[in-house]
């Protein structure tokens, strides 16, 4: 008996100074909660989640959204649903109206989880007992359809995992009506470029200008900067081609419903992640984004949205002026499309992305990407940084080529659901037809 | 001194990465050449595309088989998961026009991303003839009143039928159209797009006007599939009413793509569509879809009607499951309300209802079927009404046939 305790406390030593101990402590927790013999799920009531959460009221609907965070999601569920991706959105709908109300799940996520399918993520590796006990607790926490007229319903949606901030878009139909509510909620414990900045703070009160006139807005946005900078302000790189006007909670859930994720800041996680992801070529949403500076300052914001791998995506960097339009939030931008990476030492990630030459076509991406977010209202363009032309083009702050009709394009939000038709066009500039000085290479043989 | 020899370690641990990176890019270095292929003639996509006219504008729509592909491109851009879709658009109408190449495929490519998935493996002189030959064939836009453009977009790849949707925009002004183009190396054998067409040629259609009607006759469809043998199976769940135009790129629109699956029979067939909702970058749930066209025509659309179910496990489903007939999650309620959903955020859906299917079967006493799966359900069939005018949220009208708040109340 004895010489085994010692045995295992050799072992122990060994393990120990082998390193091995450290990554043994790593997996035996995941082993004993991957086949926890106790399912004992926390009440929701004495996980605090709810403190966080949002309130807003449209006619006789009031409705409260939250997000757990892993760990209070992990106690509610008694499963770790993050380690499938998944996250779990806490809604409470109160019905002061006539008539029933459907809360539609597709909208906060058109990929979301049936209860049954997420509890079977756990409840297949469980013995049948533990198994069926898991589906019922999920079933049991769902959000349960219809809301009837005085009556409140409150429950859990399940849907993919987002890091960083969560926006939600909850509608909610009836026969006769459907109403329409937009959150963003934070993750305290994602580190976003956005957490970075405090934009209440950013400009003090005298410096913003507030205007009301869409002729001094056109000309306020012609003057603004023409291009990113490198820290030190001494040499020039991106063109900034767009603006974006209205309020936060219509802008950044327009994007995040077109796929564009926050980016996380520079940090050794998530350049890790970035290295692995570009190893593998796989889908890391949030790698981080090398800073470029406008107003002596990196990007406030950076978004980028992700197409087949790490190699294929938009980039979108995002600063706040000092201007306001009819009280609302000007901000000004750049985009550019990945289409490839190389290695560079001028960037601290190392690695950095090939750019299109073209970047109109980015610009015209964003546009076109935002016209179906059903919260773009009005679209113009505005003179920016001056034609470049395609023979002889400005490099970038990383040596990529670039070119322009030297506009850029201005877009403002207003809330939500506008349809495509709507969009007004406001008559200022307006890029040149893009076919204007190309060849084409496909004739018709009756020409 | 311990924390610079660790610094040193990492250091040396990046460059080792990084010279592996390199390796890997070496690696890659095959040498494609490029020829800039003779000038195309445009007449023969003209004459096999399909085509569509409203409001003045005609929309014509190819996709290239390999062999032209590499006879237009100079290369076959397949290799890369590259599908062109030849496009023309002639405008007679006084607008000038946009075309939203993200309505088509919001992962679509630009044509410099396309050279540059092929560039890296050629010379430098090869490389820029072949950028500025994809450049030269890439779709233009605007067009101008009274004039026809025609040129590419770079989509990703399909593999049995495109629904290539085409969203125009003016001032003031939206239209979409909608044009089903077979892709020359489908796998499948036979057309299923161009039976269905004949199908509907020869039917006797029943033909309906009114809704009330409408309500009884779908009552009295079948209730559920059936085996080969005629057991009885899965609930026929949903009606689906609007033309292959508009219910196709419904579905399209939502993720759903026109794959084959395992037989189950109506009307003594196997189904005459199916379609599996795949998601984009991002997984959705994946339902399965069965329909099969009825004779009834509502005020002259095609009445569908159909099964929808997911696979038990969804997304976590393991590998093991027989695929050819996995079992169903027992909730078929579930996959129903998501189709629901779909269709009110496809943008193309006007109007939805109930009426009675299979009628109630309680989770405390679950109905089996011949492959194995046992379902409960509330019996109701949802009603989808499509139309190829964009509608949003608040003008989706609801009728009041069965009242699912009344059945949930009970």
């Amino acid at each position: 008996m004895a010489s085994g305790v010692r045995r295992a406390r050799l072992m122990l030593t060994w393990y120990w100074k082998s390193g091995l101990l450290s990554s043994l402590c790593l997996v035996i927790p995941l082993i004993v909660s991957g086949c926890a013999t106790t399912f004992s799920p926390t009440p929701i009531d004495d996980v605090p989640f709810k403190s966080r959460a949002q309130i807003q009221t449209k006619g006789g609907l009031t409705v409260t959204a939250a997000v757990p965070t892993s760990e209070e999601a992990n106690a509610i569920y008694g499963v770790d649903l993050a380690s499938k991706e998944i996250q779990p959105i806490w809604i409470e709908v109160e019905n002061a109206e006539e008539t029933p109300y459907w809360l539609l799940p597709s909208g906060l996520d058109p990929a979301y989880f049936s209860a049954a399918e997420a509890a079977h993520a756990f409840a297949s590796s469980q013995s049948a007992h533990d198994g069926e006990s898991i589906t019922e607790h999920f079933q049991g926490l769902r959000f349960k359809n219809p809301i009837y007229p005085g009556a409140t319903a409150s429950g859990f949606v399940i849907v993919n995992r987002d890091e960083g901030y969560k926006a939600l878009d909850i509608d909610l139909i009836s026969r006769e009506d459907a109403a329409s509510f937009t959150y963003i909620i934070e993750d305290p414990s994602f580190k976003g470029d956005y957490t970075l900045v405090d934009f209440y703070t950013l400009y003090p009160i005298e410096e913003i200008t507030d205007l009301q006139d869409e002729h001094a807005l056109r000309d306020a946005l012609e003057l603004l900067p023409c291009c990113t900078t490198n820290k030190k302000g001494s040499e020039q790189g991106d063109p900034l081609n767009l603006v974006l006007i209205g309020n936060s909670s219509d802008i950044f859930p327009a994007l995040i419903r077109r796929g564009w994720h926050g980016t996380e800041i520079l940090w050794s996680k998530s350049l890790r992640r970035t290295i692995e992801s570009f190893l593998q070529g796989s889908r890391y949403r949030y790698s981080p984004i090398s800073p470029l500076y406008v107003f002596e300052r990196q990007q406030d914001l950076a978004a980028q949205k992700a197409r087949g791998t790490i190699h294929e995506r938009n980039h979108l960097r995002l600063w706040l002026t000092p201007f306001r339009f009819r009280g609302e939030p000007v901000w000004i931008g750049q985009i550019s499309r990945d289409i490839g990476v190389k290695f560079t030492l001028k960037s601290a990630t190392i690695s950095t992305h090939v750019i299109d030459p073209d970047v109109d076509e980015a610009r015209r991406y964003l546009v076109e990407d935002l016209a179906y977010s059903q919260a773009l209202a009005k679209l113009g363009y505005v003179k920016g940084v001056g034609v470049v032309s395609e023979n002889a083009p400005r490099m970038n702050l990383v040596g990529d080529p670039w070119f322009t009709d030297g506009l850029r394009a201005v877009m403002l939000f207003e809330p939500r659901p506008r349809a495509l038709s709507d969009v007004e066009i406001l008559q200022w500039e307006w890029p040149l037809p893009m076919g204007a000085s190309a060849s084409q290479g496909l004739r018709d043989a009756s020409q | 001194m311990i924390i610079r020899s660790r610094t040193n370690q990492g250091r040396w641990r990046l460059r080792t990465i990084l010279l592996a990176c390199l390796a890997m890019f070496a690696g890659g270095c095959a040498t494609t050449t490029f020829e800039r292929p003779a000038i195309i003639d445009a007449g023969a996509l003209r004459e096999r595309a399909e085509s569509a006219v409203e409001d003045d504008i005609r929309v014509s729509a190819a996709i290239l088989s390999r062999e032209e592909s590499t006879a237009i491109f100079g290369i076959d851009l397949s290799e890369k998961k590259i599908q062109p879709v030849w496009l023309e658009i002639e405008n007679n109408s006084d607008r000038r026009i946009y075309f939203l190449r993200t309505g088509l495929d919001p992962e679509y490519f630009s044509p410099r991303e396309v050279a540059f998935a092929f560039v890296e493996s050629m010379s430098d002189d090869d490389g820029k003839r072949f950028v500025q030959h994809i450049e030269s064939l890439d779709f233009r836009d605007p067009i101008d009143p009274r004039s026809t453009v025609s040129g590419f977009i770079f989509t990703n790849e399909d593999h049995e039928t495109k629904f290539v949707s085409v969203d125009l925009l003016s001032r003031g002004w939206a239209s979409h159209l909608t044009l089903l183009v077979p892709i020359p190396e489908r796998s499948i054998s036979e057309d299923h797009i161009a039976n269905i067409q004949a199908m509907i040629a020869e039917a006797k259609p029943l033909h309906v006007e009114d809704g009330s009607q409408l309500r009884s006759l779908l009552e009295k469809l079948p209730c559920c599939t059936a085996s080969e043998n005629g057991v009885q199976g899965e609930p026929l769940n949903v009606v689906l009413i609007g033309n292959l135009d508009t219910t196709g790129p419904a579905l399209a629109r939502r993720h759903f793509r026109y794959i084959p699956v395992s037989p189950l029979y109506a009307f003594g067939r196997p189904q005459d569509l199916s379609a599996k909702k795949v998601g984009g970058w991002v997984a959705t749930q994946p339902h399965v879809l069965r329909v099969w066209l009825t004779k009834i025509r509502f005020q002259g659309k095609l009445v569908w009607i159909g099964q929808i179910s997911m696979p038990k496990g969804g997304r976590f489903a393991g590998a093991t499951s027989d695929e050819s007939l996995p079992v169903i999650d027992p909730d078929v309620d579930e996959a129903r309300n998501d189709l629901v959903q779909d269709a009110i955020y496809s943008q193309l859906l006007t109007e939805i209802g109930f009426v009675k299917g299979v009628g109630p079967v309680a989770r405390s006493s679950l109905r089996t079927t011949p492959g194995g799966s046992t379902y409960h359900t509330d019996g109701l069939r949802a009603v989808l009404i499509f139309d190829r005018v964009p509608v949003s949220l608040t003008e989706i009208e609801l009728m009041g046939w069965e009242r699912l708040t009344d059945h949930y109340r009970q």
